[in-house]
């Protein structure tokens, strides 16, 4: 891969603490020939099976997950057919409300780009390695997803 | 041979620890590194709760390890 074009996909993809900006996101990937955007922004819940969250902290392993999470940008592109994808996921202790990560799509058209955006979410939960652990009033516990993987 | 363990989520709760390293014979397979943790860590048994990753990828088990390879354990992702 050209070195230009492997910066440009680092670039879209972000594992860190920090919060991030939707709009600056957007007006980052949106080009001339962008007919429809798409976003997934997930937050962090106040409740979660009936027990009140006071914060959750989120674990990466992130060297894997960097390369997860550009492999299925690559696959929902070449699904797809949409023309950009930007993943954005924090890790840390994030308080209720805070957003946790961000799937942001750009497309011609809008089909593809909500079908692009679901692929996305759906396979970040099933094979990107990130853990939440949330604390409750009632303990800690970790959330432990569905799994199922490929390269 | 040296291989590099490495534990997430609650497995380094239970383990006690976040990396580790092991000395297994030269030509192990995956299968055979993950036989011996179980002995060891018998709650890694319950495979529903176990995936592994080799160098940051997932790979069959019957591949072969080669020194230094770091060989992740953790439970079902629960990232987005």
């Amino acid at each position: 891969m050209r070195f230009s074009l492997l910066l440009a996909v680092v670039k879209m993809i972000k594992i860190k603490k920090e919060n991030f900006s939707v709009d600056d996101i957007l007006d980052r990937i949106t080009t001339k020939s962008t007919g429809a955007t798409v976003t997934f922004v997930g937050i962090v819940r106040s409740t979660s099976k009936g027990k009140i969250v006071k914060k959750i902290e989120i674990q990466v392993y992130k060297d894997m997950a960097q390369k997860q999470l550009k492999n299925i940008r690559n696959e929902a592109i070449k699904s797809f057919g949409v023309e950009e994808i930007a993943i954005i996921h924090r890790y840390g202790s994030l308080k209720v409300s805070e957003r946790i990560m961000m799937i942001a799509v750009i497309a011609s058209h809008r089909q593809e780009a909500f079908e692009a955006c679901r692929y996305v979410l759906e396979e970040i939960k099933k094979r990107v390695p990130i853990w939440k652990k949330e604390f409750t009033e009632d303990g800690t516990f970790w959330v432990e997803g569905e799994h199922n993987k490929s390269n | 041979m040296k291989i590099n363990l490495r534990f997430f989520a609650y497995f380094q709760e239970i383990i006690g620890a976040k990396h580790n390293e092991i000395i297994i014979p030269e030509d192990s397979t995956l299968e055979a590194l993950l036989t011996r943790l179980k002995k060891e860590f018998k709650f890694l048994k319950n495979k529903d709760h176990l995936l592994v990753a080799v160098n940051g990828k997932y790979v069959d088990s019957s591949v072969l390890l080669k020194e230094g390879d770091e060989v992740a354990l953790f439970p079902p992702v629960s990232g987005g």
